[in-house]
């Protein structure tokens, strides 16, 4: 995974991850077929016009079909900060280098620059230019100052802490006590290994959870619930962790 | 810190938060009124040293994984969102664009003289070896454009106003598409702007030496004319935007060449959408007066037509926008 480092104004560093190739295609054909429709809608209601005033229908077609062409992905990119339907449904989205959300002109020039880069055939000087750099850019990205990141928001990691928290009151303050004598760095270890289990493969958590569960049954001496799983022993024990200082 | 009491002391500020990010992200900045945008503020602010501190402090990495999140969001829901003022754009269509074309008149002079020299190439090998040159240079579908005979008269039919329309929008987005293209192959290191610079050049003298052999320069004249002084321009304004946008590649900076790049697609961007309006122009003055029927419109008229916006296009850029400060960024 690439991840792209910007520092906010208040030089906090944050990162975001590069999108990669196989998203941002599937977003275009999406924005593709939308446009299509859009463009296809445009040309309908031209066509009745043209019965009632000859030509008229046809240019009013000529013009939508080129709006639709070139204003879709700047008009969406501007007013969904960086998002078309189709990157919004792929969950990605359009950043300046420096972290900061799409403005008009930079969306305006990345999709004008897309006439060099659907070039000389089927987008293959983007496939090219893209392949060729970190952040995956095409050329209209280059010239724009921008790349196209996923957009976050699968982490909720606050609330895992308490999936396991229904212990009750006099076991938990046992608990607490004798969690009171970990050291930091194994609070942390326990409280990290809770907060990421859905990242690891079912046969890794398996294992770790069993492991930490027996060392820290052995640790503090205490004893999970009959037919209490490893991993929600300890759950149980991050979540008594985490309610220690309130 | 020990990072329970940390996620402790700081969840519920990160939780509302969260419930205003996911307001904002739905509807937009200007939904919160003033003490929630204060609100909006403090969050955001708190949380983006919360991540600080997270990373220095805390060695737990989904904590800051998740930070970061919500911090990106925020950060991208505050900051680098420009309204557009109608009233402003006006206002750069006056006086700013004069001034940006001014500043970079060097790369429209160099856009000219690429034309230049592709037509007269092109003039001359379509005068000196027209059977060679004239099927080779000339796109297909332009062959079909020929003097009359001798004496013929032009019994075109005048068009309507719904055929006006219709030819005038395929005119302007045909137009708009090869200047845009233009500024686009800019990204070639401008040897593509260089190349159409160039190509349109050939054809306008293939097709000038065309009419003269025929002794209609006038009919070339009048026909091309009247829209060409800006239609010209304006192409060779989106040449100028490429160009200067492969010289942003190519020129070495104190800086990065990705950052000099997008600096100057910014700035080229600027010079070619003050072709846009030009096109519109051209495209009506074309369907409308040089395509006219002879019997409808003098050449006279259609000569003085050229003269006339000819001149209102040099006076625009010339004239226009002097002593103020041009938007978009000066060159450092």
């Amino acid at each position: 995974m690439i991840l792209h480092e910007v520092l906010t104004t208040e030089k906090v560093p944050i990162t975001y991850r590069v999108a990669g190739l196989g998203a941002r295609s599937l977003a275009w054909l999406v924005d593709l077929l939308l446009s299509a429709l859009l463009g296809l809608i445009g040309a309908c209601f031209g066509m009745v016009l043209d019965v009632a005033r000859p030509g008229l229908g046809a240019g009013v077609t000529i013009l939508w079909v080129f709006a639709v062409f070139l204003g879709y992905s700047v008009l969406f990119e501007w007013l969904w900060q960086g998002q078309t339907p189709g990157k919004r449904l792929l969950g990605v989205r359009v950043i300046e280098w420096r972290g900061t959300a799409v403005s008009f002109v930079a969306s305006a020039v990345r999709n004008v620059v897309r006439m060099a880069d659907v070039l000389p055939l089927g987008y293959g000087l983007a496939f090219v230019v893209a392949a060729c750099n970190r952040e995956n850019r095409r050329l209209g990205d280059l010239a724009a100052g921008t790349l196209v990141v996923y957009v976050e928001r699968q982490a909720k990691p606050i609330l895992a802490l308490h999936a396991g928290g229904d212990a009750d009151r006099a076991r938990l303050s046992l608990w607490r006590q004798r969690l009171g004598t970990l050291g930091r760095e194994q609070k942390q270890a326990l409280l990290d290994l809770c907060l990421r289990r859905d990242q690891l493969r079912v046969g890794e958590r398996a294992r770790l959870f069993r492991t930490t569960a027996a060392f820290f049954q052995e640790r503090l001496d205490l004893a999970p619930d009959e037919y209490e799983s490893d991993e929600k022993f300890v759950l149980q024990l991050a979540a008594a962790l985490g309610d220690r200082a309130g | 810190m020990d990072l329970s009491t940390f996620l402790q002391q700081r969840r519920p500020e990160w939780r509302r938060l969260e419930e205003v990010l996911e307001r904002v992200e739905g509807s937009g900045l200007s939904t919160l009124d003033d003490d929630q945008a204060v609100e909006f503020g403090r969050l955001y602010r708190r949380a983006a040293s919360d991540l600080n501190q997270a990373q220095t402090f805390v060695s737990g990495d989904a904590t800051v994984r998740f930070l970061n999140d919500l911090v990106g969001r925020a950060y991208l829901a505050i900051y680098g969102k420009a309204r557009i003022d109608l009233w402003a754009l006006l206002r750069h269509l006056a006086w700013g664009y004069p001034a940006v074309f001014r500043r970079y008149f060097g790369h429209f002079l160099l856009a000219t003289a690429l034309f230049a020299a592709g037509t007269l190439f092109g003039f001359l090998a379509s005068y000196f070896d027209a059977s060679t040159a004239r099927p080779y240079l000339l796109p297909a579908e332009m062959s079909m454009i020929q003097p009359r005979g001798e004496g013929e008269a032009d019994t075109t039919p005048l068009m309507g106003t719904g055929e006006l329309a219709a030819f005038s929008s395929f005119l302007f987005t045909n137009n708009t598409r090869v200047t845009l293209l233009a500024f686009a192959l800019g990204m070639t290191l401008g040897v593509g702007s260089a190349w159409m610079m160039f190509y349109n050049g050939i054809i306008t003298g293939v097709l000038w030496a065309v009419f003269i052999e025929a002794g209609q320069w006038r009919t070339f004249a009048t026909g091309i004319l009247p829209h060409g002084v800006v239609e010209i321009p304006a192409m060779l304004i989106g040449g100028a935007a490429g160009l200067l946008l492969g010289q942003g590649i190519l020129r070495a900076r104190p800086w990065p060449r990705a950052e000099e790049l997008a600096r100057v697609g910014k700035e080229a961007f600027l010079l070619v959408s003050g072709a846009v309006p030009l096109l519109v122009a051209a495209a009506l003055i074309e369907a409308g007066v040089a395509r006219a029927p002879d019997w409808f419109l003098s050449s006279g008229l259609k000569l003085a037509v050229a003269g006339v916006v000819g001149l209102s296009f040099v006076a625009y850029v010339a004239l226009l926008g002097w002593g103020r400060r041009a938007a978009g960024g000066e060159t450092p």
